[in-house]
């Protein structure tokens, strides 16, 4: 079993209504930081649902309603006194579908960093160099820097939403199923790319890939049907879960 | 086999289709090239110049002193130098009736002038014979026969009968008048300038007493040798012989007032003959380096044709000069191409600007005045004796020493029309310089058309500005805001704004016209202080919303904050309207529109520019918005979502990434909005006084290509040369609006190049 470290993030009875559907039912569990939390569970059981609330992007969704409350680094980011630009430059996200702006790779790259307000040219270079290392595609597209990002691959244009995530040097890395859209060879570009981020960066991420979050994270949440089943110790929750419906899904008896 | 059938089927559907939607697209095309050619087949007559139509040559028995035609040309008349008159078909050249003037007896013609029906001959022995020639139409079996009329109205002495003084012929003569007065300025042979004024004195009972006055001018001239001015083209030639002043030509005005008398010295001398007692000599200038020859008058007694011994021709006007003692100056105003001899015969057209000059080497010219213009160059290789412009312009007549008489048939539909009176600067009859106006009618039969469509363009241009500066930032921002920001349950404000765009622009035009442009002027100061009013309440509004507690701000209500500004702008704008007296008093000294007379000089039109921007930019508006916003919310909600994760506000956002995924679209509604204010017809008709000026300034009206249409529509008659430029101006129009389309669509696929890959 794997060294609990300190949480980042506590979630505490949540509760997410879609208009009137109760989407998550009183969630309740810490993140750690500097690992890699994986959620995984059927389509439809919240994943995305509970992993857009952490960076609040739920409230771009009409008609929503949350009870209870999440903290990060012991602070309630749903308390109205909260800056929801400041919160999202803390909590960086990754969407599922690879969604650079029609830009170049380097403006991509450098969007948030911009949007701060940095304007110095050398800075934005090092900044976009660093997360584009970080991201494993500098090498790839160090002599494409100002080539439109929608010019390369699926894998590429996610690594470059990831770099421009993490160019922001946020606390906690969201990536919402990163890898469902790309091939193999580029999923394994991601993973790698994960475990590297692991040393600066908290990461969640969601994915129906159970072996993906058996190989690359670190504590695993699965999700039925809103609620959360069973949260462990990624091997101990592959290995041996407590819980009959985890056993079936692992074991591919549904999902 | 079924499938077959059903294959063969979706085939014949399948070409159907295909030639249905072919069929029709080509059709849209072939509609509007047609629209483009029949606009243009309308205008197309306006390039083409004068041309004869027919060249006829007849025989008289010997060359006329003075010649005239009826209005249709079918009958014409000789005046011959023994004092004999014919009248002679025009049609096979045969006599129709010989006339002689008795009463002059032996008497030899040497000069005359010709004023409407009347015919002032001057003879060798000093008689003023005036003869009244006209024709009447009689109509017989449905056919017409015109019939010619012939009297002598008055003979006279030019010396007066009661005197010893051996007769002198009359070498020129210039005569105007009507019933009730006559002014008759003769010069004889030696040397004598004589003024003869008869006027019909209607006393207390109704009587008519006719009171003659005779003066002696020639010793007033005398005293003006010293040259009172000159121009600086000319020169200035000291070197006249100083004891005389040798008369070529004269030509007097039909408001009997203005005589000009040109000289062989090259001068002209202009003398006030107002009061025939006391005749002044206002101005004496040199006109050209050669002897005056002729000298004649254009239609409405306004431009004065100077030609001299070397063939050139120009046209003179009096023109505001603070430097002339009496106000007023010659100025040369247009050159014409010059005959290769000297100038004999100078005859305007009694129709427009148009006149025919002829040279002793028998060059004939025809010239429009306006447009600088000579249209035709004739030749008859003989010794020109007489020169007539038939009434309807459309025919010139001239006989030559060996009795020949020439007709020629002319077409001169558009004579005014020229790329320099279309878009030059033009000097017009009674302006004080080269100008660009547009001023189709006037009151009278001498009104000189004045068609430079610069006014119309810059007005067209100026409402668009004004309508897109308007309208461009509240419909981009709006669909921004709409787009963006607004709460869902607002939604409904798109719908609304879209029904705006089906609002008849009749309308808004008399929205504008009647309601808006009076509250404008009335509430004009609270205008300018309204905008600060706003910000200082849209700050107070802010800072309100910072220190209220949080409760009731509701964690979702996105974009509803801006709900809160309302009552503090309304609050703002009523302010401003309350204090607009206040600040009308502190600021302009109690009333605006005399504070802009004085201090800027603008005059203040009620229905002004920017009531036209208003109520235009409504116009546009809907238009804008309704594509913007339709652009901006297709904008991949991905990369909106992409922004706000990075942490750009949601005004970042819509900055930096949907406005500019959305700028093709937002271009080209910007462009369609340009053409919809550029073709706006009725608001700008409405809102505005319609003044053809050409000023930026905000307060002042102007008129639009479009609107000028409507316009001046009823003023036009078909195929008129107005017709033909308002065909001109809508070609103008729909031109502009294709380029501006074009070009539109062009750059808007580049750039939508640039951003399609999303
Ligand atoms: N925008 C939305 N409006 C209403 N219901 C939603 C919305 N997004 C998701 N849901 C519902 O919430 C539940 C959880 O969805 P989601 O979090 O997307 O699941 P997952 O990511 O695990 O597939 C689903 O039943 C889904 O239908
Ligand atoms: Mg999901």
């Amino acid at each position: 079993m794997k060294k609990k470290s300190e949480p980042i993030v506590n979630i505490i009875d949540l509760n997410f209504y879609y208009g009137d559907t109760l989407a998550l039912k009183g969630i309740n569990f810490d993140i750690s930081e500097k690992k890699i939390t994986a959620f995984i569970g059927p389509s439809g059981c919240g994943k995305s649902t509970l992993i857009r609330c952490l960076n609040r992007m739920n409230d771009l969704i009409e008609n929503v309603r949350i009870e209870g409350c999440i903290k990060i680094k012991g602070q309630d980011i749903y308390d109205p006194s909260m800056n929801i630009t400041e919160l999202r430059k803390r909590v960086g996200m990754v969407f599922q579908k690879p969604n650079p702006f029609p830009k170049t790779i380097y403006e991509n790259v450098v969007y948030g960093p911009r949007v701060l307000g940095i304007k110095k040219k050398s800075l934005l270079d090092d900044i976009c160099e660093k997360a584009l290392t970080r991201a494993a595609l500098w090498t790839e597209v160090k002599d494409r820097l100002h080539v439109s990002a929608l010019e390369i691959s699926g894998g590429q244009q996610q690594r470059v939403c990831i770099a421009r995530a993490i160019a922001m040097e946020p606390e906690i890395v969201l990536l919402d199923e990163p890898c469902s859209a790309l091939d193999p060879i580029a999923t394994a570009k991601i993973e790698d790319m994960l475990v590297e981020l692991k040393k600066d960066y908290t990461v969640v991420i969601v994915t129906h890939n159970m072996q993906q979050a058996a190989r690359v994270s670190d504590f695993t949440g699965f999700f039925m049907m809103g609620e959360l089943v069973e949260y462990d110790d990624t091997t101990e929750l592959f290995t041996k879960p407590k819980k009959k419906k985890t056993e079936d899904y692992i074991t591919g008896r549904f999902g | 086999m079924k499938t077959l059938k059903s294959l063969k089927r979706r085939k014949f559907t399948d070409k159907t289709a295909h030639w249905l939607i072919t069929c029709s697209g080509v059709a849209t095309i072939f509609v509007i090239l047609a629209l483009f050619i029949f606009i243009f087949l309308e205008v197309f007559p306006l390039l083409k110049g004068a041309k004869i139509k027919k060249n006829t040559v007849f025989s008289l028995h010997q060359g006329a002193v003075c010649i005239g035609a009826d209005e249709h040309m079918e009958i014409a008349y000789a005046i011959y130098g023994n004092g004999s008159i014919e009248f002679f078909s025009l049609i096979d050249g045969s006599v129709i009736r010989k006339h002689d003037i008795q009463e002059l007896g032996n008497s030899h013609i040497t000069s005359f002038d010709k004023h409407k029906n009347l015919h002032i001959l001057g003879t060798d022995d000093g008689k003023i014979a005036t003869l009244f020639i006209h024709f009447s139409e009689v109509f017989e079996d449905g056919k017409r026969t015109i019939v010619p009329h012939i009297s002598l109205q008055e003979l006279v002495r030019a010396e007066g009968a009661d005197n010893d003084y051996e007769p002198f012929a009359i070498k020129h003569i210039a005569s105007k008048g009507d019933e009730d007065a006559a002014l008759t300025a003769v010069h004889t042979e030696n040397g004598r300038l004589l003024l003869l004024s008869s006027e019909i004195e209607t006393s207390l009972f109704g009587e008519g007493e006719k009171r003659e006055v005779k003066k002696d001018i020639t010793p007033l001239l005398k005293k003006s040798l010293k040259p009172i001015s000159s121009t600086s083209g000319a020169g200035t030639d000291h070197s006249l012989p100083e004891n005389e002043v040798v008369i070529t030509s004269l030509v007097l005005d039909h408001f009997m007032e203005n005589l000009y008398v040109g000289a062989n010295s090259g001068e002209l001398i202009h003398i006030n003959v107002r009061d025939k007692e006391e005749p002044v000599i206002l101005e004496r200038i040199k006109v050209s380096d050669k002897p005056v020859t002729a000298l004649g008058f254009l239609l409405g007694d306004i431009s004065l044709v100077v030609g001299d011994s070397d063939g050139n021709i120009n046209t003179w006007m009096q023109v505001r000069d603070e430097l002339s003692s009496f106000g007023w100056s010659l100025k040369k105003i247009h050159t014409f191409q010059s005959h290769n001899g000297p100038v004999t015969a100078i005859a305007p057209s009694v129709r427009n600007k148009c006149f025919v000059t002829a040279s002793s080497n028998g060059s004939i010219h025809l010239h429009h005045a306006t447009s600088e213009r000579t249209l035709l160059n004739l030749n008859i290789n003989s010794v020109v004796t007489a020169l007539a412009f038939s009434q309807k312009a459309n025919g010139i007549l001239v006989t030559d020493s060996t009795g020949k008489l020439f007709r020629w048939d002319i077409s001169n539909p558009h004579p005014e029309v020229t790329m320099k009176t279309l878009f030059g600067k033009v000097w017009y009859e009674g302006y004080e310089k080269p100008e660009y106006v547009w001023q189709s009618t006037g009151g009278t039969d001498d009104f000189e058309p004045k068609l430079s469509l610069v006014p119309l363009i810059f007005g067209t241009i100026k409402g668009t500005i004004y309508a897109l500066l308007f309208a461009v930032p509240i419909g981009i921002f709006g669909a921004l805001y709409t787009s963006q920001f607004l709460h869902y349950s607002l939604k409904i404000v798109k719908p609304v704004i879209e029904l705006m765009a089906a609002l008849p622009s009749v309308i808004l035009g008399f929205l504008a016209g009647l309601w808006l442009a009076p509250l404008i002027e009335k509430i004009l100061p609270s205008l300018i202080i309204m905008p600060l009013f706003i910000v200082l309440s849209i700050a107070t509004a802010i800072f309100v919303w910072k220190i209220l507690p949080a409760f009731g701000k509701g964690r979702y209500k996105h974009g509803m904050e801006a709900l809160v500004l309302i009552p503090f702008i309304v609050g703002a704008i009523f302010g401003s309207i309350c204090l607009s007296g206040i600040f009308e008093t502190f600021a302009f000294g109690g009333d605006y529109r005399q504070w802009l007379l004085n201090v800027t000089g603008l005059h203040y039109d009620q229905r002004n520019a920017v009531v036209v921007g208003f109520a235009m930019g409504f116009a546009v508006i809907p238009l804008i918005f309704t594509i913007s916003e339709d652009a901006m919310s297709n904008v991949p909600k991905s990369l909106v979502s992409a922004s706000l994760a990075l942490g750009a506000t949601p005004w970042q956002t819509a900055v930096k990434v949907v406005l500019p995924a959305a700028s093709p679209a937002v271009f080209s509604a910007v462009m369609i909005g340009f053409g919809r204010a550029v073709g706006e017809t009725m608001i700008v008709l409405m809102a505005t006084g319609n003044t053809p000026i050409m000023d930026w300034n905000l307060f002042n009206g102007f008129r639009a290509l479009a609107a000028n249409i409507a316009v001046e529509i009823p003023e036009a008659p078909f195929g008129g040369t107005l017709y033909r430029v308002l065909f001109l101006a809508s070609l103008i129009l729909f031109v502009t609006t294709f380029i501006v389309n074009t070009l539109a669509e062009v750059i808007r696929q580049k750039m939508k190049k640039k951003y399609s890959k999303l």
